[in-house]
C-alpha cells in the first residue's frame, strides 16, 4: 500500500527540502532533513533506504512530538510522521558504519517538475575529494562544505572519491574515447585495406 | 505515446539550459554535437556523389549489406520513444513490460519469414509498387500511397512538436528554431544522399545508441551500490517491479499491437528494397533484433537502477534526462543525448523517406510525368521532401494537442491498412484487387471507430482497436476476394511462381 501510495499521483507536493549532513567520523554521520510539503496529507510517508554494512538510529523530531512511527523492510525503512498544520516537517537520524552512502529519506511527495529546489549540505567532506564524481554532483562552497542543488531528491548521497582514485566517472568517459579512437583506428584499417584491394 | 512522453520530458527540464551553459556538461555536449553533426555532413556529401538514379535514391541501388541493413531496421524503429518512453516505463512499472519486445520480434520474424524475402525478391522501390503489381491496381497503389502520405505526416508532426519542447527547455532554442534545425539537419542528408546516405548514417546512430546506453549501465550500478542492493532496494518499495506489474492479457494486447505494426510497416518495408538480396534480407533482420536486444536490455535496466537512484520522479518520463544530466559523467551523458537525438531524426528520416518517394515515385511517376526521366524523377523525389518536411512544422506550432493519442491511433492506422494486404497477400493467391482495397479502407474504419468512438476500447473489452482493425481488414479482405475476379496470373508469378525478378 505504501508503494503503492509512492507510485500513484499524489496531491501533496514537494516544493523544497534542506538536507544537512554532517560527517562527524569515518563511521558516524547526522543527517538533518526538512521537507516543505504543499497540500495537506493526513500522514506523510518517507522512504529510507537499507544500505550494506550500516546501521541508522532515529532521533526524536521536533516537529512531530509524537515521533517516527518506523517500519521495516528487507531493502527500506518506512517512516511515518504524524499530520501536522505546518507545511515543514523534519527527520534527524545517524548513520553508523560504512559511510560510502549516505541514505537520504524521500518523502512520498514527489517533487513538481522546474519548480522544487532540493539543497543538499555536507560537513565534513575531505578538501581532496573529487565532488563532481560522486553522486549526486557536488560544488565546494566558501566555508567548506560541499553543497547540492537539485529538483529531484535522491536516494542517498554517495561520497565521492579522493582525488587520484579512479572513479567510475573517471573510467567510463575514459572508455568513450578508446572506444572512439579504436572505431576510427578500424574504419581506416578497412578502407586501407579496400584501397589496396582495388589497386591490386 | 513517444512524443507525449518527449513533451512531458521536455516541461520537466525547465532549467536545464541554465545550468547547460557554461558548465563542463554544456561544453562537453556541444563538442560531441559537432562531431556528430560533421559526420553526418560527410557521409551525407559521400552519398550525394553516389547517386543518379531513382534505384540510388531509393534503394541505395541495392548495395546494402546485412550489417548496415540490420542497423538500420533498429534504427529505424528505435525511436526517442524507446530511450524516453520505454526507459520511463521500466522506471515506473519494472521488468514486465520487456515482454512487448517478444511481441515486437513476432513483428520481425513475421516479416523475415512471410513477407521480406518476397517482397526484396520483387526488386520494386515502394510498398504501393508491391500493391499495384500484386493486386493489378493502380487505384489500389495510388490509395495506399495516399495513405502513407497522410498518416506519416500527422506521425512527423508529433515527433517535431515534441522536439521543439525538449529543445526549448535543453537548449533553450525556441520550437520553431528547433524544428527548423531538426528539418535542416535532417532533411539535408536525406534528400542529398537518400537511403544510401541515410543507411550510413543510421549505422553510426544505431552505434551511437547501443554505446551510449550500454555504457550508462555499469556507472548506474555503481552508484546504486550493485546487483544485490538494487535489488533488494527495488523488491521492498515494490514488488512489481521485479515482477508482474501487467498482467498477460494486457502484454499480449500490446505486443500483438507492436507486432502488427512493424510487419506490415511501410517505412521499415521500403528498407528491404535497398538491400543486395533475399539472404541478406533475412541476415538483416537477425542483427537487427541483435541491436534491439541490446538497447532493450540497457533501457530496462536503466530504467530500474534510475528507481534506485531517484525513487519518487514526478513522472517516470523524466528519468533518462534525470539520469543524463544529473548522473552520468560528461562524455556518457553527451552520448546518450546525441542517442536520443539520433533516434529522433533516425526515424524522421525514413519517415521522409517514405513518404518522399510515395509523392514521386508512386503519384508523380506514374499518373502525373509517367515519362519522365531518372534524373528528374529523383529532383521530384528531393523536393517532395523538402516540403513534407515544413508542413508538419506549421501543424506542430499549433499544438492541435493529444499528441499521444495521434501517435498511437497512426500505428494502428497502419496496421489496419497494410498488415492484411501485405502478409496474407503475399501468401495467399486468391486475394484481388477489390479485396485490398476493402481491406485497407474497411480496416481502417474498424480501428477508428473501436479507438474513437463510445465502443470504449480496450479497458472495457480487453481488445485493442489494433486487433479490431486487423481481423476487420482479414474478413474483408477474403470475403471481397472470394465474390471478385481473380488477380491475373502475370502479376502472381511475380511473387508465387519460377518468373521471379532477382
Amino acid at each position: 500500500m505504501l508503494a503503492a501510495a509512492l507510485s500513484l499521483g499524489i496531491a501533496a507536493q514537494l516544493v523544497a527540502a534542506d538536507i544537512s549532513i554532517e560527517i562527524d567520523t569515518d563511521s558516524t554521520a547526522v543527517v538533518a532533513a526538512s521537507y516543505q510539503i504543499h497540500g495537506k496529507q493526513d500522514s506523510l510517508y518517507l522512504s529510507l533506504a537499507k544500505l550494506r554494512d550500516q546501521r541508522v538510529e532515529f532521533f526524536h523530531p521536533s516537529t512531530a512530538p509524537q515521533g517516527p512511527y518506523v517500519r521495516e523492510s528487507p531493502g527500506l525503512y518506512w517512516i511515518m510522521l504524524a499530520a501536522s498544520d505546518e507545511e515543514t516537517v523534519g527527520i534527524r537520524y545517524g548513520v553508523h558504519g560504512n559511510l560510502s552512502r549516505i541514505p537520504l529519506a524521500v518523502p512520498d511527495a514527489p517533487a513538481e517538475p522546474g519548480r522544487t529546489q532540493i539543497n543538499i549540505r555536507v560537513a565534513g567532506v575531505s578538501p581532496t575529494a573529487l565532488l563532481r564524481d560522486g553522486f549526486p554532483r557536488l560544488v565546494r562552497e566558501a566555508d567548506g562544505s560541499a553543497v547540492a542543488r537539485l529538483e529531484n531528491l535522491p536516494n542517498f548521497l554517495r561520497i565521492p572519491p579522493q582525488k587520484g582514485q579512479w572513479s567510475v566517472n573517471r573510467i567510463s568517459d575514459t572508455g568513450v574515447v578508446l572506444l572512439a579512437l579504436c572505431a576510427t583506428a578500424c574504419w581506416l584499417s578497412w578502407r586501407h585495406a579496400l584501397s589496396r584491394r582495388m589497386t591490386v | 505515446m513517444r512524443d507525449r512522453v518527449l513533451a512531458l520530458v521536455a516541461s520537466c527540464i525547465v532549467t536545464s539550459h541554465d545550468s547547460l551553459t557554461g558548465t563542463v556538461m554544456g561544453t562537453t555536449l556541444l563538442a560531441v554535437l559537432v562531431v556528430y553533426f560533421g559526420l553526418i555532413l560527410g557521409i551525407s556529401v559521400w552519398g550525394a556523389f553516389r547517386t543518379h538514379t531513382e534505384v540510388d535514391f531509393i534503394a541505395a541501388g541495392r548495395s546494402i549489406g546485412p550489417i548496415v541493413g540490420g542497423a538500420v531496421l533498429a534504427a529505424s524503429q528505435i525511436s526517442a520513444g524507446t530511450v524516453v518512453g520505454t526507459l520511463g516505463r521500466h522506471y515506473l512499472t519494472g521488468v514486465s513490460w520487456w515482454w512487448i519486445w517478444f511481441g515486437v520480434w513476432a513483428g520481425w520474424l513475421t516479416s523475415a519469414f512471410l513477407v521480406a524475402p518476397r517482397l526484396r525478391r520483387f526488386g520494386a522501390l515502394t510498398v504501393p509498387d508491391y500493391i499495384a503489381v500484386r493486386f493489378g491496381s493502380e487505384k489500389a497503389r495510388a490509395l495506399a500511397a495516399t495513405l502513407i502520405v497522410v498518416s506519416y505526416t500527422i506521425y512527423l508532426v508529433a515527433q517535431f512538436q515534441a522536439s521543439g519542447e525538449i529543445a526549448l527547455a535543453v537548449f533553450g532554442i525556441e520550437p520553431l528554431t528547433a524544428m527548423l534545425i531538426l528539418v535542416a539537419s535532417t532533411a539535408f542528408y536525406t534528400l542529398l544522399g537518400g537511403v544510401r546516405s541515410s543507411s550510413y548514417i543510421e549505422f553510426l546512430q544505431t552505434l551511437i545508441m547501443v554505446t551510449g546506453l550500454a555504457l550508462a549501465v555499469p556507472v548506474l550500478l555503481s552508484h546504486a551500490g550493485g546487483v544485490a542492493q538494487s535489488l533488494t532496494f527495488l523488491r521492498s518499495l515494490d514488488s512489481r517491479l521485479l515482477g508482474w506489474y501487467y498482467g498477460p492479457k494486457e502484454l499480449l494486447a500490446f505486443g500483438v499491437s507492436f507486432g502488427f505494426s512493424i510487419a506490415a510497416a511501410p517505412y521499415e518495408m521500403t528498407r528491404f528494397y535497398s538491400m543486395r538480396d533475399e539472404r541478406t534480407v533475412k541476415r538483416a533482420i537477425g542483427i537487427s533484433i541483435g541491436f534491439q536486444l541490446m538497447i532493450g536490455l540497457s533501457v530496462m535496466l536503466l530504467g530500474l537502477l534510475t528507481r534506485v537512484l531517484f525513487p519518487n520522479l514526478a513522472s517516470p518520463d523524466q528519468a533518462s534526462s534525470i539520469m543524463a544530466f544529473e548522473v552520468l559523467p560528461p562524455l556518457v551523458g553527451a552520448l546518450l543525448i546525441v542517442a536520443m537525438l539520433s533516434a529522433i531524426m533516425s526515424t524522421v528520416n525514413s519517415i521522409l523517406l517514405v513518404t518522399g518517394a510515395s509523392v514521386a515515385h508512386d503519384l508523380y511517376g506514374r499518373f502525373i510525368r509517367p515519362q519522365a526521366s531518372q534524373a528528374h524523377l529523383v529532383m521530384v523525389n528531393r523536393l517532395s521532401i523538402l516540403v513534407l518536411a515544413f508542413i508538419p512544422i506549421y501543424f506542430a506550432l499549433q499544438k492541435y494537442g493529444d499528441v499521444q493519442a495521434i501517435v498511437v491511433a497512426q500505428t494502428k492506422f497502419i496496421s489496419s491498412f497494410f498488415f492484411v494486404p501485405v502478409v496474407i497477400g503475399l501468401n495467399w493467391r486468391r486475394g484481388t484487387a477489390a479485396g485490398a482495397f476493402a481491406a485497407m479502407l474497411g480496416g481502417f474504419l474498424a480501428c477508428l471507430v473501436w479507438e474513437f468512438t463510445g465502443q470504449g476500447g480496450f479497458p472495457v473489452h480487453g481488445i485493442d482497436a489494433v486487433e479490431v482493425g486487423v481481423v476487420t481488414s482479414l474478413i474483408l479482405f477474403v470475403l471481397i476476394s472470394r465474390l471478385t475476379r481473380p488477380v491475373p496470373e502475370e502479376n502472381l508469378k511475380v511473387f508465387f511462381g519460377d518468373n521471379l525478378k532477382r
